[in-house]
Parts: structure tokens; C-alpha cells; sequence
């Protein structure tokens, strides 16, 4: 199901943005293609991993302390 | 008054004369701000020039150098920085309106090792505002490629790649969240160097996507990223994301030119559909010079790579809008249309999806991670083609053409370089031909983590082999 632009005015309002309706469209337009397009994660398996930012031990000298 | 020619020199060979005293620092600044003067209301290339300054650093250098306190390499070399790093005492405005009059109370890390380093710093460079792209109304003036006014120079370290492929600075730095550096790099026919994320320092750098980001170098020459490399990479305790690995000597370990036992795997999805027949022919040839150097030569597929581009939009429109929050809610109109509705949407995509992203990202890591087992360096096309031309895209009003001019697969110039960004690991563009159209193109190398040691070796030996990086647009 797609979101109208009146939807989206309202979810940017909650969060104090106030954008004019030129802007609307695309950004409505563009929402509902990127959820569309993440709809479907199958085709990445099961998504166990845990969402860490990189595979290194990035907090380097922290952890060594 | 310096010939023209110096302009081109290498970043090593400059320093090598002004080591030996036969070439003046004063007079290579000198040479770069006639040349700015010259090119850059074509090119607008630097957004803030700063000429007195940088005369003032370049006589300091000069005289410390005739004292015999050499500091290294980049002593006495002119630089210039992407217009996101702050400098103290110096206009930094991220590339936008917001912060036009924005002036630096001190130096990003990245710009204080420069300064450590001797660098006489030039100004800074024009950017896509924030580093997201495409700005469709540049503040400072649109950004032009000098291989062809009318292409675009890549997104978003525009000006970083413009400036060097048309003489007005030794090297520079540019940040890269999912191209930014390597895309501009093949688009203008210079090298530009992703390194391995937490490798160099971020403070002091307008964020773009946090887990992302990362500064590096470009510069006309393998050896001369290098160089810059050595010097802003290690750990920062201003930035508890930089890693304590040690520092390597890039230089040294770019040996001579042969690559015998270097394994590269060459990523079939770089070098397919969309990517243009120029494009690559342009590659094929580059992995036949890598092999003509030792190298093996084997075939690996990267098949999540088409899959980045829903990815990367829920991972980075979410976690950039945070940054702008405020500005978004009181100064809305003063965003450039394109970076503001993408801003939006990630202020209202569903937090399950973002996070589910977050995941997916992981999965793909894992693919070039996974590969990279195998393989010492993966290689492919940098982009689709040669830099298309500048156009506006028209503001979009349903999901159809969202899908179609957003997120489509023929679009589909950032996916290239997405991959690597997404796992983090380090990738650079070296200069591999140009198209039909007289349009650069990029061969791109990524490497494991923190091994930029052999992603440069890999891109020097080619150097070695070709005369791309030595072309020099007609602009110049």
C-alpha cells in the first residue's frame, strides 16, 4: 500500500518539518519506491547477522585498555 | 616564472625538486593561484582560494627547507581540501547555503597533518552540498569536468578531481561515503583513494552517513596518494572510530612493478551490464597489463551488487537527515532541493526497514569479504562509462519514475563503487582510458582491510605500464 501525500505531510509535521507542496510529491513518490524496493529482502537470506558497522575491531585501543 | 609543465608534475617528482632546492615552494603556489585565476570561473573548481595564506606557508616552507629542516614529503607541496574539513580561520560551508558564511575555529585532524606535514594549504574544494548529490543548484557554481565543460566531473569530491586533472593543485582530499572519492577520480582522469574505513580520521568533517564515511586522498599519481595516505592515516583520539593499527610504509611497499603472486579477481558485475562496451574494452585491456605484470587473473562474481542501490538509499537518508535536523525544521528552503526531499524520505522511512538495511549491508559485506579470501585485490569498472553530461533532473511525481530515475538499475553509476563501501573496505580508481567521447575512465582496485598496501602496489604497477595518468585535458 502507497502513502499519499497528505500521509507523508502529516508524519514530517509530527517530527516539525514543514515542507511545501512542491516538494511533497517527489518525496512521497520516492518513499513509497524505496519501500517497495526494500519490501523483498529475501534475495539476502535470513538476515541473522547482527548490523555492526564493519568487520574490524574498530574501537581499536579501547578494548586493548 | 614557473613554466606550465610544473603543474603537472607528479606530487613525488615536485617534492623531489624541492628538496634538492631546484624548485622554489613559493614559486609552484605561485604558478597554482595564476592557474586557479585562470580556469577556475570555468571550472569552479575551489570554492575559497585562499592565496594569502597559503604565500605566507609556502615562504615559511621555502626557508625552513634552506635551513635543513626538511619535514618529509609533503613539505612545500601545494594541497587543497574538500569544502567539508574544517580549517581554522578559513570559510568552510559544506557545500551549502546553510553555512555560506560559515567560518573554521579549527582544524579538522586531517587538515592539521597536512599542516604538521608541511602542506601549504591552497583553499578549499566545491562539493555536492553535504556530500549527498546530485545538487541541482550549486551555491558556488556548478562544477565542470576539464575533459568537456559540459560533463560533469562525478559526484561528490568534484572539485577535488577537477583541480587535478586540470593542474591547479599537487593533491588533494576528498571524502568518500559511497564514491564520492573514486567516482570524481574516474570521471577526470586522476586516482582517487577510498581507504579502509576507521583508517583516517573524520573530526572535523561534515558527516554524511557515519558508518560510511571516510576521508582519503586524490592525486595524479599512485605514489602521490601514497604519500598523502601516510600522512593523514592512523589513530585519532579526537575520533574513537579510527583504528590503532599501525601505519604501514606504502611507499616501500610498492616495490618494483612486477605482481607476480598478486591473485586479482576480477568482478564480473563491474564489468556488465550497465557498464558501457567502452567501458569495458577500457577494463579488459587494464586486467590484461595486470597480467602482463605476473598477475593471476581469476573470475569472481559479486551478485548483491545490483542490490546496493535500494540498500544504501534506506541506510543513508536515514542516518543523514539526524545530522541536519535542525537546520531541516528552521531553514528548510536553504537546502537544495535534491539533498532536502532525499533528507525527507529518511525522516519518514519506516525505522523496521532502515534497520533491516542495516542487516542487509551486512550480508553484502560479507560477500566482498568472503571473496577477498581468495584474492588479494578485486578489480572492475569505476563507473558506467565516461562522465555523462550536466544535466537537471526534473523533480519526480510517482513511484514509477522513482524506481525508474532513483533507484534503477541503468542509472546505476554508484553501485560500482557502493560495494566497496558498504563493506568498508579500502578501494581507489586509477586512470584506464577513455571512451568514445574522450571521456576518462576508471579502473577501480579494492583490497581486504587495512591492506591499502597492496591496492596501491597494484595500482602503481599499473601506472608503470600505462601513460593514462600522464594525459592532461585540453583545457590546459
Amino acid at each position: 500500500m502507497d502513502l499519499d501525500p497528505e500521509h507523508v505531510r502529516l508524519l514530517l509535521m509530527q517530527q516539525g518539518y514543514a515542507v511545501p507542496d512542491e516538494d511533497l510529491l517527489e518525496i512521497t513518490a520516492s518513499l513509497n519506491a524505496l519501500v517497495e524496493g526494500m519490501a523483498d529482502l529475501s534475495r539476502f537470506g535470513p538476515l541473522q547477522e547482527e548490523p555492526w558497522p564493519i568487520l574490524v575491531d574498530y574501537l581499536g585501543e579501547q578494548h586493548a585498555g | 616564472m614557473l613554466a606550465d609543465s610544473y603543474a603537472f608534475l607528479s606530487l613525488s617528482e615536485q617534492s623531489r625538486l624541492i628538496r634538492s632546492g631546484e624548485l622554489s615552494p613559493v614559486a609552484l603556489v605561485e604558478l597554482y593561484l595564476r592557474r586557479i585565476d585562470r580556469y577556475n570561473d570555468k571550472l569552479k573548481a575551489f570554492i575559497t582560494v585562499a592565496a594569502g595564506s597559503a604565500m605566507e606557508s609556502a615562504r615559511r616552507a621555502e626557508g625552513e627547507i634552506a635551513a635543513g629542516e626538511y619535514r618529509g614529503p609533503l613539505h612545500g607541496i601545494p594541497v587543497a581540501v574538500k569544502d567539508q574539513m574544517q580549517i581554522d580561520g578559513m570559510r568552510v560551508t559544506g557545500g551549502s547555503r546553510i553555512y555560506a558564511d560559515h567560518v573554521g575555529t579549527y582544524d579538522a585532524t586531517v587538515v592539521a597533518r597536512l599542516r604538521e606535514a608541511g602542506a601549504v594549504l591552497l583553499g578549499t574544494l566545491n562539493c555536492h552540498e553535504f556530500q549527498v548529490g546530485p545538487t541541482r543548484n550549486f551555491p558556488f557554481g556548478t562544477p565542470r569536468n576539464p575533459w568537456n565543460l559540459e560533463r560533469d566531473p562525478g559526484v561528490s569530491s568534484s572539485g577535488s578531481a577537477s583541480s587535478l586533472a586540470a593542474g591547479l593543485v599537487s593533491a588533494a582530499l576528498g571524502g568518500d561515503t559511497g564514491g564520492s572519492n573514486r567516482g570524481p577520480a574516474a570521471a577526470c582522469g586522476v586516482v582517487g583513494l577510498k581507504p579502509t574505513w576507521s583508517r583516517v580520521s573524520r573530526h572535523g568533517v561534515f558527516p554524511f552517513l557515519w558508518t560510511h564515511d571516510c576521508v582519503g586522498p586524490l592525486a595524479r599519481t599512485v605514489e602521490d596518494a601514497a604519500h598523502v595516505l601516510k600522512v593523514i592515516a592512523g589513530r585519532d583520539p579526537l575520533d574513537p572510530t579510527t583504528s590503532s593499527e599501525p601505519v604501514p610504509d606504502y611507499l616501500g611497499a610498492m616495490g618494483d612493478s612486477a605482481l607476480s603472486g598478486v591473485r586479482v579477481g576480477v568482478v564480473e558485475e563491474l564489468v556488465s551490464d550497465p557498464t558501457s562496451q567502452d567501458a569495458i574494452d577500457a577494463m579488459r585491456a587494464a586486467f590484461g597489463v595486470l597480467a602482463a605484470k605476473g598477475a593471476e587473473l581469476i573470475d569472481v562474481s559479486l551478485p548483491l551488487t545490483r542490490e546496493t542501490r535500494f540498500v544504501s538509499q534506506a541506510l543513508t537518508k536515514p542516518e543523514a537527515v539526524g545530522y541536519h535536523r535542525r537546520n531541516l525544521q528552521e531553514r528548510y528552503e536553504e537546502f537544495d532541493y535534491n539533498t532536502r526531499v532525499g533528507f525527507m524520505v529518511g525522516a519518514v522511512l519506516p525505522a523496521g526497514l532502515a534497520s533491516s538495511a542495516q542487516r542487509a549491508r551486512v550480508v553484502i559485506a560479507r560477500q566482498v569479504t568472503d571473496a577477498l579470501k581468495s584474492v588479494d585485490v578485486l578489480v572492475g569498472s569505476c563507473t558506467a562509462g565516461g562522465a555523462p553530461l550536466i544535466t537537471q533532473r526534473q523533480p519526480i511525481t510517482t513511484k514509477k519514475e522513482a524506481l525508474e530515475k532513483i533507484y534503477g538499475e541503468k542509472k546505476g553509476q554508484g553501485q560500482y563503487t557502493r560495494i566497496f563501501s558498504m563493506a568498508g573496505v579500502p578501494a581507489m580508481s586509477v586512470p584506464a582510458g577513455f571512451d568514445r567521447d574522450g571521456m576518462p575512465l576508471g579502473l577501480q582496485i579494492a583490497g581486504r582491510y587495512f591492506d591499502e598496501a597492496t591496492v596501491l602496489r597494484v595500482g602503481h604497477a599499473f601506472q608503470l605500464a600505462t601513460d593514462w595518468h600522464g594525459r592532461t585535458p585540453p583545457l590546459a
